[in-house]
């Protein structure tokens, strides 16, 4: 009788790159601007929205335990020796020519050098992170002379027009107040469904360079988000790579003129956000990332009038946010990965203009950021992540949670070689919330979903419940 | 390419491993040549890199239930033309050997039991369930099991210079859940009743 098969999908299928894009822009926090287009240089947070009540004593347990995670995450990224091997060309086999040049910057290897198998694997997942990117393999062949390799990477590259889409759905449980109290009650309703899309395309310019034009419809119309971006990798052969990016969103929330006699100072060009991101690698698996954003906010405000009475007043007036990362990622795919650890920690500071009733002032906001997750195989079709975030708001907000997220395939490998990727996620998380000296409030979200991906693009469908308050 | 490769390989059939009781007591594994012979398996193996299998086992029968299980890397060194293999024993012993070309390892591979249970009283039934994991090229963790075998064999051997039990349920537990970490591209599960070595 013939042995019975299991094999294993190949996880690093299709769309790979839209998926972490479309991940990681989903995922910024709720409270910052969200002007980014997708790059897989974002960071990745897990803060959902949520609060619940806790003690300052829990405040430093959380603060222990995401330290124990760090600890215990270290020795991973201590790596080794054997067997290793003298590179003296490196070749890249598929996908367009344009792009060959930036998989090989990706790969932060360099010809003339000696790299063992871990340094090996760890490049081959940099190249799957890559957002064109759906599959690389290695292998080695000889050199020009005894003990010299080659190693040929062969990729697999995505379409150049994609499509993402995303639709979640919200429920809760909530207390129905009535003049008698014997009345009320707890009521399970839906809270809001969010859908949101977007269309793209990608172009490979010059040797090492990425055009993306991104078109996105957020939320409920009118709120669409049209993104420009180029990126140049291996910025003067040092694998660093530098984003350039122009937003422009229909609605910054300063519709309307108001009343005749107001003054509004906002104009389409004040609908545009201008962003530099650049990315420094330090390590076979460390980089730091720093970025500056310039966009307009508009400020409102009153200013007496001499004869008596007020004018509102409508300004655009500039944020200049700045953000340093260190990124810790061994992570084998931004959207499922099966293995890995990711680890981000650094500060961004937001220069913006603020408001009271009838003065307009400036203010610096400090957030500090620190995230931690590691993905476990379970089998060769499930994958466990779990990890917690902690994030420090000027000072006044502290929030931190911890949460996990299981994955199994669905549909096996033959089908997801046929026809992309598809998966059932069912993740949950606690957060607690802390505002300035006030005690901590905490509250949970389970989220189950379906996602597909392809090399056309990601499909996702969530359905998640937010409970487990405690005030 | 090598996606499509496997894709095109997943479909075949390969002979089932045989399992055997060995006098001593182990439970031993002998995997078909079949394998080696499949495109994906032949690809992955010639890359020059470290193909690692983690073989698991499960007996059960009338002395009860077992788990056990060995590691086999293989890399071809692209110039000396050998083949290194190296097998990693449930006892912790760990074995270096090479090859001369792709019909040795064959001859090999087929011909030779691999110790996947350190030696114990089985009944006279003995289920096998064996699986087969095949992984991409090597990483920290090999050199990470390495090192913890050979501080362990150095100073936690019973006085008899055997293993205790614990201790093979670490080596057991290292094999295997260093490995599944690691993105498998094929994986393999059969079902097979042992076979008892003969008496001399």
């Amino acid at each position: 009788m013939p042995g019975r098969q299991r094999e294993n999908p190949r996880m690093s299928l299709q769309g790979r790159a839209l998926a972490a894009e479309w991940e990681v822009r989903l995922r910024h926090g709720e409270s910052r601007k969200q002007y980014e287009i997708p790059h897989p240089a974002y960071e990745r947070s897990y803060a959902p929205a949520g609060i619940g009540a806790c003690t300052f004593a829990r405040d430093v347990r959380i603060l222990a335990l995401l330290l124990g995670v760090f600890l215990a995450l270290a020795p991973a990224m201590l790596g080794d020796e054997i067997p290793s091997f003298f590179i003296e060309s490196i070749r890249v086999n598929g996908g367009s020519p344009g792009s060959h040049r930036i998989v090989v910057a990706e790969s932060r290897l360099r010809a003339g050098q000696t790299y063992d198998e871990a340094r090996l694997r760890d490049a081959t997942a940099r190249i799957q992170r890559l957002p064109f990117v759906i599959s690389a393999d290695f292998r080695l062949a000889k050199g020009s002379e005894f003990g010299r390799y080659v190693l040929v990477i062969d990729i697999q590259q995505m379409k150049p027009f994609f499509v993402l889409a995303e639709s979640t759905t919200s429920w809760s449980v909530e207390t129905t107040r009535l003049p008698n109290p014997a009345d009320a009650g707890e009521e399970f309703v839906r809270q809001n469904r969010s859908d949101k899309i977007a269309a793209g395309a990608r172009m490979f310019v010059g040797a090492a360079g990425v055009l993306n034009l991104v078109a996105e419809r957020v939320e409920h119309r009118p709120n669409d988000r049209y993104t420009m971006s180029y990126t140049q990798y291996d910025l003067f052969g040092t694998r660093a790579s530098l984003t350039a990016l122009a937003s422009y969103n229909e609605n910054p929330g300063a519709r309307g003129r108001g009343a005749p006699g107001d003054r509004f100072d906002w104009h389409h060009k004040d609908n545009f956000t201008y962003e530099l991101i650049g990315i420094v690698p330090i390590g076979p698996n460390d980089s730091i990332r720093a970025s500056w954003q310039r966009g307009y906010l508009p400020i409102r405000y009153f200013r007496g009038l001499p004869g008596g009475g007020v004018q509102h007043i409508v300004r655009s007036l500039p944020e200049i946010r700045k953000e340093l990362y260190w990124i810790h990622d061994t992570t084998d795919d931004p959207l499922f990965p099966t293995g890995g650890t990711r680890i981000s920690a650094g500060m961004t500071r937001t220069h913006m203009a603020s408001a009271g009733l009838t003065e307009l002032g400036r203010q610096k906001l400090d957030e500090m950021k620190l995230s931690l997750d590691r993905t476990f195989r379970l089998t060769s079709a499930q994958a466990l992540t779990l990890g917690g975030n902690g994030l420090d708001f000027d000072r006044s907000i502290r929030k931190y949670d911890v949460f996990a997220r299981w994955s199994v395939d669905l549909w096996g490998r033959e089908r997801t070689l046929r026809h992309g990727d598809l998966r059932l996620e069912i993740g949950g998380d606690r957060v607690y919330t802390r505002i300035q000296d006030d005690h901590f409030f905490a509250s949970s979200t389970l989220r189950t979903g379906i996602v597909f991906r392809n090399e056309w693009g990601v499909l996702r469908l969530t359905g998640q419940y937010e409970g487990w308050r405690v005030d | 390419m090598l996606l499509a490769l496997l894709a095109f390989g997943a479909g075949g059939s390969v002979p089932r491993p045989k399992a055997t009781v060995a006098r001593n007591g182990a439970l031993t594994v002998t995997l078909p040549a079949a394998l080696l012979q499949s495109r994906e398996i032949r690809q992955q193996l010639t890359s020059g890199l470290t193909t690692v299998f983690v073989l698991t086992v499960t007996a059960s029968g009338d002395g009860g239930t077992a788990k056990g299980g060995a590691r086999i890397d293989v890399r071809l060194d692209l110039w000396e033309e050998k083949y290194l293999v190296t097998v990693l024993e449930p006892t912790g012993q760990e074995r270096k050997l090479t090859f001369a070309g792709e019909a040795a390892l064959a001859k090999w591979w087929s011909e030779t039991p691999v110790p996947v249970t350190a030696p114990r009283k089985y009944g006279q039934t003995v289920d096998v369930e064996v699986k087969l994991k095949m992984l991409p090229f090597s990483s920290q963790e090999q050199s990470d099991t390495q090192r913890w075998l050979s501080r362990t064999l150095s100073r936690g051997r019973a006085p008899s210079g055997e293993f205790t039990p614990a201790q093979s349920a670490e080596i057991l537990r290292i094999i295997v859940e260093t490995s599944v970490r690691r993105r498998p591209l094929l994986e393999y599960h059969w079902s097979v009743r042992a076979i008892r070595e003969a008496a001399r």
